[in-house]
């Protein structure tokens, strides 16, 4: 009893430190495919599919163009949580939209406001039979993301609570390669390059940078005793690494200097059927995990979401 | 004690309004003391340009410098607005506005308060002067625009 009671433990422990998400998204790691940050993916047999999760960043910390920590009057801490809805439109397509609201927080005081939504697309290229264990899932991946949010150039706020988006629209693509037929340890890998519209401000055009942000990462499936039950849980558990890399922001098309970002990141996660379609998973990750973190943030967020299979 | 921003230029007349880009200066006389680093401004204009801090710069303080303004070719200031831009990071400071009083008794000279800087690193102060001819109408008015890189320290 006490060895199950451990195990159970470790397994909780193990799977509360899971999944795949940026710093500032509730949602993880894609529960098919290598994941990336899209908020929801959908399996092929799945055509309506929901989920809402919310997440904590308990402490938020800017970096500078060498990657010193900078002193900032900015948000301390960041809640968040993410309303997503999924819909196939046939074994190989499916759109995800994705509506976050965040709660930024400084010294007692708080602003909540609904982010930039996102609408995500996975277009699956080649899909691999069950037998055909090293035979790759591949899809393409698009979304766009509309500024419609304050973002920290148009806040109002003198602490930037009121910031909810990039202030720029964001076109994204790229492909997801995922050995999901594999028996055991199954390895993923997405890059995906994001685009951003220029903007006018202070008379001036302003573009960020190309972002590549290249994620791997592995799933496995453990069978984990529960006292009470004669048999075991399924808990699929998923970890990684984020690389981001953006390039210098433009001036009316003239690079600044000391402005391109570049972050690291390591997630964890584990989810487990709860249920006649219903899934929860168990996300952390740590945005400025390892190397230099320049004109970005160092955060760790834990993510709570739970979704479910309508069709 | 005064810090000097030390920003010194010349900037000539018949140019049309200069923009806040990055260039690197091309004339001008410049200089550089305390915490500022040398006003970076658009060659060929003709204005002489001087900051000082008197507060700051630091975070979350009311910091406030003097700008002194002189022109060769007596050019009236009609109107100067300062915005704190950290520009690697693309925001300001959110709502918090830059106060430009004119100085009693020192003909071109202003002092900038109530300026803000939200967190620490390097951070661009745009100034836009507008100026025009002695005895020209408002239609006349010329825009001068000036990007001064600042670095805010982290304490």
């Amino acid at each position: 009893m006490r060895r199950c009671l451990s195990q159970l433990a470790v397994t909780i422990l193990v799977a509360g430190s899971l999944l795949a998400a940026r710093a500032s998204d509730a949602f993880g790691c894609a529960s098919c495919g290598s994941g990336g940050d899209d908020p929801l993916v959908l399996f092929p047999a799945e055509t309506v599919k929901l989920l809402a999760g919310t997440s904590a960043t308990p402490a938020l910390a800017s970096t500078g163009p060498s990657g010193e920590l900078l002193a900032s009057l900015g948000p301390q801490r960041r809640l968040s949580s993410t309303f997503a809805a999924g819909i196939g439109f046939s074994p190989r397509v499916f759109f995800v939209l994705a509506q976050p609201v965040i709660n930024n927080q400084r010294d007692g005081r708080s602003r909540t406001v609904l982010a930039d939504p996102t609408l995500n697309a996975r277009y699956t290229i080649l899909m691999p039979r069950l037998t055909e264990s090293y035979l790759p899932q591949v899809q393409l991946v698009a979304g766009f993301r509309p500024s419609l949010a304050k973002s920290a150039a148009t806040s109002t706020d003198p602490a930037l609570l009121d910031v909810g988006g990039s202030g720029h629209d964001e076109y994204r693509a790229g492909l997801d390669v995922w050995m999901g037929m594999m028996p055991q340890v199954k390895p993923g890998l997405s890059a995906v390059i994001t685009e951003s519209a220029p903007v006018r401000m202070n008379d001036v055009a302003i573009r960020p940078g190309r972002l590549i942000r290249v994620t791997a990462s592995v799933t496995s499936t453990v069978e984990v005793p529960v006292p009470g039950l004669v048999h075991t849980v399924p808990v699929k558990l998923a970890g990684g690494m984020t690389a981001d890399r953006r390039q210098p922001l433009t001036q009316d098309g003239t690079e600044v200097p000391g402005s391109s970002q570049a972050a690291n990141g390591l997630f964890a996660s584990g989810d487990v059927a709860a249920g006649d379609g219903n899934t929860v998973k168990m996300t952390w990750a740590r945005q400025g995990a390892i190397g230099q973190t320049r004109n970005s943030v160092v955060a760790s967020t834990w993510s709570l979401a739970w979704s479910r299979v309508m069709q | 004690m005064l810090r000097a921003l030390g920003l010194v230029a010349f900037l000539g007349l018949a140019a049309a309004c200069g923009s806040a880009g990055n260039s690197a200066p091309e004339d001008g006389d410049q200089s550089s003391t305390g915490s500022g680093a040398p006003l970076n401004i658009q060659p060929g204009a003709g204005l002489k340009v001087e900051a000082v801090w008197e507060q700051g710069p630091a975070v979350g303080v009311d910091n406030s410098f003097v700008l002194k303004i002189e022109s060769k070719q007596g050019f009236l200031v009609k109107a100067i607005t300062v915005t704190p831009w950290m520009t690697i990071h693309n925001h300001g400071s959110g709502n918090v506005q830059p106060v430009v009083t004119p100085v009693a008794d020192s003909i071109g000279t202003w002092r900038v308060s109530n300026v803000f800087f939200v967190m620490s690193g390097p951070w661009d102060l745009k100034i836009t002067i507008r100026s025009a001819q002695a005895g020209a109408d408002d239609s006349e008015e010329t825009e001068h625009r000036l990007t001064v890189p600042v670095t805010v320290p982290a304490s």
